[in-house]
């Protein structure tokens, strides 16, 4: 049996040779991390944008610089057309002895407080002394948060390959040429999981390492993503199953990755209460488990719990699914 | 001219017949209504962040941790010994406050995570600084101008949520779908019988984008209904939508056009959605601004549609964001036409 298995994941490597999408998984890790390199130091740093007028004098911008970015204008019209650009900037004009902050009007709170703070700082003024120290961590939530999410993005991934591997595989009548051969239904579907297993797990850890994510334990992602990927199985089969051509296969992707992007966005901003909405979806559990590993350096319970239930959920609906399954993937004469 | 016309009309039937066979219409509502049940229901108005500072004031009367609870109840964690100080600093993002001296605060000591950048421990700083002041009867201040109507209000999270999911439901629509259906054509060798047609390149490409964008409106329009309600600047809405629907179907298929089948391109189209995605992080954080996610298409869409419901007063925005979409389209189209006829035309691939 093992034998049939391994059968079809070489013949789906070698066509994802061919195709050149084993050379794409390779690829994409890198320019993901890249991105994700690019932007976090510009995100975790972003604070507030001022735009002065050389007037306000070489020192005070020096000092701004600082604490902000400080773009310097010309005069009070440059200044007040830069504010009211598509960016959020704030304008610091010099009015006789003081200064005057120009605002949009559509700012937050926040960031036009944040202006003037920075202004008052700026001109010195405290009293008290402050001094800083830091507990030495290097990794900012906004960092642990995009490897979770990558890593949700690789199962997402390797779920949709096996869909349309399963969907070519009728098109191009092969699924009708097994008929004739001696393997059996769960002996192809295990075949396509598998190299979509191998791919899933390629595709995390270089992603994980290229993007420079938190020092983590290799072994506890291994866990959650051989957990996880049940979810990305279920996705592939179901849409493999149900889809009959690539255009189908598509609106049924378009559905199930929901599951993957939405779910942990959605646990973001969710209120406590409400959270038991997402308990069905596998993924949420998936996206708790890497959300242990990654961000929180969580112990080994706590990593296997969501992990657990996520794998629990996930092969439940693919025991569900079973008789679905055989139905729709019959191979016919 | 007018058999173009016709040849681009009867185009845009098919592929929307198509879309329309293949469940994709059923498919975009039902995630449109889907996307309206989770703005209305599950993400809240308003978020509540966790206590995000720790305050362990020594000073004989513990004024600064005083003030605190009294002014920032929801954002402070007040602790009394170091033990519990560095406890509480585990948990989240927190910085920490502490604060020596005997009778009055003498020094203030704040202890960071570590990853804070040099500027936003300066203004962290600051702030804490300016909030110690402010409780100390010596608050700052500096005459402030606004250039709009001062009484422009935030919308509630949830409903600031509706422009992203228009861009990733609507504008993005076309981004997979397109390049199937160009897949599809190569198989069934339709492309092949189509070139031997009348039929020309830019009506088969811009057939497709305007049934992608016509898909992207139906989308839009019932996210939009049941959300943020009929009351919005519609004519912006929509031309947004099927501006930039349209030029995202068009970077698709010069995309899609150099792969030979959906699994190659599908990585592509990961890639090519995370970079045209890379605006939303200047619409979640104002205070970042970089020139590469400025040329990008989807930076003044996701501004315009915003001043679109939500509106602040500065049309140009929308106007911004219509035209630099126009000459995206401008250069897009030209070059998806180019593309098509060397690869199909020329290489007969």
């Amino acid at each position: 049996m093992m034998k049939r298995v391994f059968a079809v994941t070489a013949r789906d490597f070698r066509s994802s040779l061919r195709d050149f999408l084993t050379a794409w998984v390779f690829v994409f890790p890198p320019i993901l991390a890249l991105v994700a390199r690019l932007f976090i130091p510009a995100v975790v740093g972003a604070t507030v944008r001022l735009v002065t007028t050389p007037e306000v004098g070489d020192e005070l911008i020096g000092r701004l610089k600082n604490y902000a970015v400080v773009e310097v204008v010309r005069d009070r019209e440059a200044l007040e057309s830069r504010v009211l650009a598509l960016d959020s900037s704030i304008g610091i004009l010099g009015e006789g002895a003081g200064y005057r902050i120009i605002l949009e009007g559509n700012e937050s709170e926040q960031m036009a407080a944040m202006a003037t703070v920075v202004l008052a700082d700026a001109l010195g003024g405290t009293a008290v002394p402050v001094r800083s120290s830091d507990l030495g961590r290097t990794s900012s939530p906004i960092h642990g948060f995009l490897a979770v999410m990558y890593a949700l993005l690789s199962l997402m991934m390797a779920g949709s390959l096996i869909a349309l591997s399963i969907v070519e595989d009728k098109e191009t009548g092969c699924l009708n040429a097994l008929t004739v051969s001696p393997l059996s239904r769960v002996e192809y579907l295990a075949g396509k999981g598998l190299l979509g297993f191998a791919m899933s797990l390629l595709i995390v850890f270089s992603m994980l390492y290229l993007m420079g994510a938190a020092p983590f334990d290799p072994v506890k992602v291994l866990v959650v993503t051989v957990t996880g990927f049940a979810a990305a199985l279920l996705a592939g089969y179901y849409v493999g199953a149900v889809s009959d051509t690539q255009i189908a296969g598509i609106a049924g992707l378009k559905t199930t990755n929901l599951a993957f992007v939405i779910v942990p966005l959605v646990s973001l901003v969710l209120p406590e209460g409400l959270e038991f909405a997402l308990w069905p979806f596998p993924t949420y559990w998936t996206y708790l488990a890497y959300r242990a590993v990654l961000i929180d350096g969580s112990p080994w319970p706590q990593v296997l719990w969501p992990a657990g239930i996520g794998l629990g959920l996930g092969l439940l609906l693919v025991a569900a699914s079973l008789r679905f399954l055989h139905c729709r993937l019959l191979f016919r004469g | 001219m007018r058999d173009m016309t016709r040849r681009f009309l009867t185009l845009t039937v098919k592929d929307l017949k198509l879309l329309v066979r293949n469940h994709h219409l059923t498919i975009v509502v039902a995630v449109a209504i889907l996307y309206a049940l989770l703005v209305r229901f599950l993400i809240p108005g308003e978020l509540s962040f966790e206590p995000n500072l720790v305050v362990w004031d020594q000073t004989a009367h513990g004024i600064v941790g005083r003030l605190y609870a009294e002014h920032a109840r929801d954002s402070v964690v007040l602790v009394g010994s170091e033990k519990d100080y560095l406890a509480a600093l585990e948990t989240g993002n927190r910085i920490g406050l502490k604060v020596t001296g005997q009778e009055l605060p003498a020094a203030i000591e704040v202890t960071f995570q570590g990853f804070e950048s040099p500027r936003i421990r300066r203004v962290l700083e600051a702030s804490l600084r300016a909030q110690v002041a402010a409780m100390l009867g010596q608050p700052t201040g500096f005459p402030t101008t606004s250039l709009r109507s001062a009484d422009v209000k935030q919308p509630p999270f949830n409903l600031a949520m509706v422009p992203v999911l228009v861009l990733f439901e609507a504008v993005f629509l076309g981004m997979l779908l397109a390049a199937v259906l160009l897949y599809s054509e190569k198989e069934e060798q339709t492309l092949r019988a189509y070139r031997v047609s009348p039929g020309g390149i830019p009506e088969y490409l811009l057939a497709r984008s305007v049934a992608m964008g016509l898909l992207g409106l139906v989308s839009a329009v019932v996210l939009t209904l049941l959300t943020v309600g009929a009351g919005i600047n519609w004519p912006v809405v929509l031309a947004v939508v099927f501006l930039g629907s349209l030029v995202i179907t068009l970077v698709t298929m010069v995309v899609a056009n150099m792969f030979h089948g959906i699994s190659q391109f599908f990585v592509a189209e990961l890639i090519l959605m995370v970079v045209l995605s890379l605006p939303l992080v200047s619409y979640f954080q104002p205070g970042l601004s970089l020139a590469p996610l400025r040329l990008l298409p989807t930076y003044p869409l996701v501004f315009a549609l915003r001043e679109a419901y939500f509106p602040t007063g500065s049309p140009a925005v929308m106007t911004t964001a219509v035209l630099q979409l126009l000459v995206t389209l401008g250069l897009a189209f030209p070059l998806a036409v180019l593309s098509f006829r060397r690869q199909l035309v020329v290489r007969d691939v």
